[in-house]
């Protein structure tokens, strides 16, 4: 897939765990690990915005385009 | 009923129904087959090739059956939409549609050999009828459920 997930960066330049990450954002350990894996097919607004939040940061920061081909 | 229980109700009564076409393929057909020719022995030369016919069509009715167990064994997982449900009502919709064609050829080449008689066209043609509609209807169900896995799978990697 072209966009890449680049969550595990910030939660490493946070200094935040998988555990605590599923705490704040109320999402479950295996959904952090499928988003983390690049796996996830489709990520909710609500999610995406629970997320910059505990990780104060924004979208882009989790989020990356990379061109195919 | 739950899952579970709906699956061992489908899984015991394919399993009289298996029982019930045992039956019929291999001891009533057989024998009515030999009261037959007993009865008429002009007709004699045509007990096996009527059997035989009998016999080949009862193949993919078996392999259809296990199939429906597959599917049943889907339904008792809680894992109706699926790739291997999906797979087992395609196997399905090809299988009836063999033996529709299967009764279509052989009746046919049975009728212009001049070893059938023309009325037994006319239990050939629903055969031939009710395998289509069975072959078309898998097919429908099979598509269906194929789409609902991938919407079953989209929304389940959807955070």
């Amino acid at each position: 897939m072209a966009i890449n997930v680049t969550l595990d960066v910030m939660m490493a330049k946070k200094k935040m765990s998988v555990t605590e990450l599923s705490e704040q954002v109320g999402i479950t350990m295996a959904n952090i690990s499928i988003l983390k894996n690049g796996k996830a097919r489709a990520i909710r607004f609500d999610t995406l915005e629970k997320i910059c939040k505990a990780l104060d940061c924004q979208p882009g920061d989790i989020l990356e385009y990379e061109k195919e081909g | 009923m739950n899952q579970s229980q709906l699956a061992k109700w489908l899984k015991f009564i394919m399993s009289i129904v298996a029982v019930l076409a045992t039956a019929f393929f291999f001891y009533m057909v057989p024998a009515m087959g030999r009261d037959l020719r007993s009865a008429y022995p002009e007709f004699a030369h045509l007990f096996w090739p009527y059997l035989i016919w009998t016999w080949v069509a009862a193949i993919p009715c078996y392999l259809a059956l296990i199939n429906l167990w597959r599917i049943y064994r889907e339904i008792a997982r809680d894992n109706s939409f699926s790739r291997p449900v999906s797979m087992a009502l395609r196997s399905i919709s090809r299988l009836a549609l063999f033996d529709t064609l299967l009764c279509f050829v052989v009746s046919n080449v049975y009728l212009f050999s001049n070893m059938l008689p023309f009325q037994l066209l006319i239990p050939c043609f629903f055969v031939e009828i009710g395998g289509l509609a069975i072959s078309l209807v898998a097919a429908a169900v099979s598509h269906w459920v194929g789409k609902g896995y991938v919407l079953k799978e989209d929304n389940a990697l959807t955070i």
